[in-house]
């Protein structure tokens, strides 16, 4: 009698498992070579974050997303190798019907936008194409890889169909899904050469890497950690030369025309190699959040004038 | 018998001269069509790249990086004003290679890419390009010396051939440049040349880069 009694609990969890419906976890389709994990709403709503950001492009990105009624869904970017481009893998709960509804209604009356839909391996998916005078037309391609999680591609990050084999990762998933409570975002890639974040192979002795952006409980700082398995100790020193430079190339890219700046935040960014491993860390005080927020309010509008006035013949 | 029927008459004699004569340079004209397309049309060349960078090529890319990286600041530690980085051929070779491997993966998308070749070799970039055509392709090869000095590109291009027809340089060189000169006014062509204060090739065939460290940032708009 427990015999039965033992096998109908099981079969009655695995149908309870069955029943549950898949969500982005588990969709991140096989071929991924990488994953990034955006806790999109928290992400947008931190205070420090916001402050940075409040220059409009936030409350742009915001009216886009209207068509998602209960606020910013947590999304994955997945990445599918150097030449495969990325793809973003959204919960949407109220299902396609609902989104085709919402796509008409925003770009619908706009003649430049066209609005398809339709099935391929069998996954449904949804179409936007915006035509443009005297340049390409603009793709975006939403594809429904479960009733309720959206996987989005556009020009410019191509994603093939061969791609949606169907299959999933399962074990990158669990990995996204296990981040540390405080993280906003967090990546990792189990093959960093293959995964497009490096196109030149900087970073080849890597074999494994993931990094993370988190507001610590003051909620007036900003973290950025980051991790990597090397080979072994030679190859993990080499690396951390490159990140050295790495670091070096970006911030002067991003904040070399304010000397000040550039020398603060470059004082709070650190790289230290430990056996094979190698480790990043970043601390962004709010004295400097608030340079960045100054920068880029500030100049680059000065910027963009003196490089025309640069170049002019 | 009818006078203009008769060949052996003078009227007849001069049409029939006249017919040759129009016959020979059509037929002239003719061969020298065929022979042009045979010296140009050629057969297709794919020109691939390994997919995944070599071992030389990923160390050369780390080199060009760490030399980057190195001429940024001054030895008060503030962003420079002004930095000269040199890159040898190797390192020359492995960027162009990165090149590469993004023109073919575009290529492998729309198929309507010409196959490029490009090797950097004794202070020149030799070229070849291999653009479809029906079943066939049309072939190029160019050696081409680059260099940009007061905000303007300027290519020496020598020893150009369409399939084996030669090109004459002096032709070849205005025309590279005058579409260069159009590629220029294009706002990510301008970004990224925002950086450079002069490009040329040393005596030892390295190319010599004079940068602006302040204006990397503009690299950044090349990414979008």
């Amino acid at each position: 009698m427990w015999q039965k009694t033992i096998a109908m609990i099981i079969m009655a969890a695995g149908l309870a498992v069955t029943a549950v419906e898949p969500g982005i976890f588990d969709r991140i389709p096989q071929t991924a070579a990488a994953a990034v994990y955006l806790r999109t709403e928290k992400l947008f709503r931190q205070p420090v974050l916001l402050r940075i950001t409040d220059s409009g492009d936030i409350r742009r990105i915001r009216q886009e997303l209207a068509l998602i009624p209960w606020g910013l869904p947590d999304t994955i970017i997945t990445i599918f190798g150097r030449n495969r481009g990325y793809a973003m893998l959204t919960a949407y709960p109220a299902g396609i019907d609902k989104l085709e509804e919402g796509l008409r209604t925003r770009y619908g009356k706009n003649p430049a936008w066209e609005i398809g839909r339709g099935s391929k391996n069998g996954l449904d998916f949804l179409s936007l194409t915006l035509h443009r005078e005297r340049k390409r037309d603009k793709n975006y391609t939403l594809v429904f890889l479960a009733p309720h999680v959206v996987l989005m591609a556009g020009d410019k990050s191509p994603l093939s169909w061969d791609v949606l084999t169907g299959e999933y990762n399962r074990a990158l998933g669990t990995k996204l899904e296990t981040m540390a409570a405080t993280d906003l975002v967090y990546g990792y890639s189990p093959e960093p050469l293959q995964s497009g974040f490096d196109p030149v192979g900087m970073f080849s002795q890597l074999k494994q890497c993931e990094f993370a952006v988190a507001v610590p409980s003051s909620g007036d700082a900003v973290v950025l950690r980051g991790e990597g398995q090397c080979a072994d100790a030679a190859a993990a020193r080499a690396c951390r030369m490159q990140l050295q430079s790495f670091r070096q190339i970006m911030l002067v890219a991003l904040f070399g025309a304010d000397q000040q700046l550039f020398r603060s935040i470059d004082r709070v960014v650190t790289a230290e190699a430990t056996g094979s491993r190698i480790r990043l860390r970043a601390e962004f005080p709010p004295a400097v959040l608030n340079g960045i927020r100054t920068y880029y309010e500030g100049k680059s509008a000065q910027f963009n004038a003196v490089l025309k006035q640069q170049l002019k013949p | 018998m009818n006078e203009a029927s008769d060949k052996s008459h003078p009227e007849a004699v001069g049409r029939r001269v006249r017919g040759k004569w129009w016959k020979k340079l059509l037929l002239s004209l003719l061969a020298l069509v065929v022979a042009l397309l045979v010296m140009v049309w050629g057969t297709r060349q794919s020109y691939r790249v390994p997919e995944v960078p070599e071992a030389w090529e990923l160390a050369a890319t780390q080199q060009v990086m760490n030399k980057l990286a190195g001429s940024l600041l001054d030895s008060q530690g503030n962003v420079a004003a002004e930095a000269v980085i040199r890159l040898t051929p190797e390192e020359v070779n492995a960027l162009l290679r990165s090149w590469l491997r993004t023109e073919q993966a575009q290529q492998a998308r729309d198929g309507k890419r010409p196959a490029v070749a490009a090797v950097w070799k004794d202070g020149a970039l030799f070229l070849r390009v291999s653009q479809p055509l029906f079943l066939g392709a049309v072939n190029v090869r160019a050696r081409v010396v680059p260099g940009f000095s007061d905000k303007k590109v300027a290519l020496q291009v020598g020893d150009a051939w369409v399939g084996w027809l030669p090109l004459p340089s002096g032709l070849v060189t205005s025309g590279a440049n005058r579409a260069v000169a159009d590629l220029a006014k294009e706002e990510k062509f301008q970004a990224g040349m925002a950086i450079f204060d002069k490009i040329s090739v040393t005596a030892s065939g390295e190319l010599e880069l004079r940068i602006y460290p302040r204006n990397i940032g503009e690299l950044m708009k090349l990414l979008f």
